[in-house]
């Protein structure tokens, strides 16, 4: 790239166009990486040992490109469906991914059972609560590390790999929806690395996802509790969860903050 | 009197040549010690033991593997928790598939022991890892079963070699998630 001459940079409001030689410049790079990607793609075919295997897993869509921004992950929470005294949400969560509430204060919770009340009215209702994976999620803003990341379709996780355990994430969201691992693990699960000194919540399952299969807490709401979950794709007009929302009232929790969160509940 | 401890002290000197020729071969040799190093890692030198792995063959050859796993895990590391591509087999618990087994007392060696798959290197050449306090170090059934039931999918992706010769130098475009959050953070910036 050439150098931009020095009084242009820096400009606010400047338009993105650039000097005629500059575009020259960049065409004749566009051309060269045409040829390379030309050559890698065709480099690709000739060695790729099933080219077959690679047009079935765009077929398949999901694990050959991973997450895609085509799609959006999302829940819808009938609470109407949703019996207080039932758990098994909060069970299928916990068994498949490794963590235990005993009730200590400082006990993971990536999914918990709320009984919400209004206190004018005394209508109650009892609904699970996790990571709302949020659209304008804010404890990714408040990340110094960029572990706390929302993947492309929308999923909220942290890569324990680089937080550091500060905990602003767990400040910073108003749904309580992390938690922070403070005493050494063991017999963590195979798909749900958990270790001390990192901030953990709900993944919506991601391995689950990546494989093509549902949450467990939705798996398990619909063969052991009131069915009261729907997972989808948000982004997708004509997905069951889509749809649902198209056809009743549902509301976000805290709508208010504009955090755009993926979760919705209906019945509140 | 003169003369002759002038001759003694020229017999010192006559004497003092092979002495100082072979200290400067001594210090020429501990200064290629880097050089001697690499050809003793060639050629055998002392070699640890490493304990052999089930299955037929390496996600990728040994050699390779020898010199570049980290990267290859980096890597994959990146690829599953950021964009969500798995690999059937090459992930840290695939590893631990093929390549830790039961003790003859029946139980999966400790991470700390010798006999850990990864301590056989890891304590030879002094690198500590901090894999183990959250991943699984044994193989588990579950996940095995997991693995076998989602269907597999061979993938050329972008910056992953499709082949790889052996003795022939390989580049993994791998970009650490360090590296990672601080573009993000300076998009995230720039866009202010």
């Amino acid at each position: 790239m050439r150098p931009r001459p020095h009084s242009e940079e820096g400009r606010v409001g400047r338009s993105r166009e650039e000097p005629a030689g500059f575009e020259e410049g960049e065409n004749g790079i566009d051309e060269g990486r045409r040829r390379l990607v030309g050559a890698a793609v065709v480099g690709a075919l000739v060695l790729a040992p099933g080219v077959s295997l690679i047009a079935y897993a765009e077929a398949d869509g999901r694990r050959a490109t991973g997450a895609s921004s085509k799609r959006r992950w999302g829940l819808l929470i009938d609470t109407t469906k949703c019996k207080p005294s039932c758990t098994a949400c909060v069970t299928a969560c916990s068994s498949y991914n490794g963590w235990k509430n005993e009730g200590r204060p400082t006990d993971p919770q990536w999914i918990r059972k709320v009984q919400v009340t209004d206190p004018k009215t005394g209508f109650s209702r009892s609904v699970p609560v996790m990571c709302q994976h949020c659209a304008n999620a804010p404890c990714v803003e408040v990340c110094p590390t960029g572990a706390s990341f929302r993947r492309a379709d929308g999923i909220v996780l942290v890569d324990r790999h680089i937080c550091i355990g500060c905990r602003f994430c767990m400040m910073a969201c108003p749904y309580k929806a992390r938690s922070f691992v403070s005493e050494n693990l063991t017999e963590q699960k195979p798909w749900a690395p958990r270790g001390k000194g990192t901030v953990e919540g709900c993944t919506l399952c991601v391995p689950r996802i990546d494989a093509g299969k549902v949450p467990a807490c939705v798996e398990a709401c619909a063969r052991e509790g009131g069915g009261a979950m729907t997972f989808g794709n948000l982004k997708d007009p004509a997905s069951a969860l889509s749809r649902a929302l198209a056809e009743y009232p549902s509301v976000q929790l805290r709508a208010d903050l504009m955090l755009d969160p993926g979760v919705h509940y209906r019945g509140l | 009197m003169c003369a002759a401890s002038r001759s003694q002290r020229g017999v010192r000197r006559m004497g003092d040549r092979p002495i100082i020729l072979g200290a400067l071969a001594l210090l020429l040799v501990i200064l290629a010690a880097p050089f001697w190093d690499g050809v003793l890692a060639h050629t055998g030198g002392v070699p640890p033991a490493i304990p052999a792995a089930k299955g037929a063959h390496c996600v990728r050859p040994t050699r390779w593997m020898l010199k570049y796993h980290m990267k290859l895990l980096m890597q994959l590391r990146y690829e599953a928790v950021h964009e969500g591509i798995r690999h059937k087999d090459e992930s840290l618990p695939g590893c631990m598939s093929c390549h830790v087994s039961r003790l003859p007392d029946g139980k999966y060696p400790s991470v700390t022991s010798k006999k850990f798959f990864c301590n056989a290197c890891h304590d030879y050449v002094g690198v500590r890892i901090d894999c183990f306090s959250c991943h699984t170090n044994r193989p588990d059934a579950a996940y095995r079963a997991m693995q076998e039931a989602s269907r597999a999918v061979v993938l050329a992706h972008a910056g992953r070699p499709a082949a790889i010769v052996p003795g022939q130098a390989v580049s993994i475009s791998s970009v650490s998630p360090r590296t990672q959050a601080t573009r993000w953070r300076s998009r995230f910036w720039r866009s202010q």
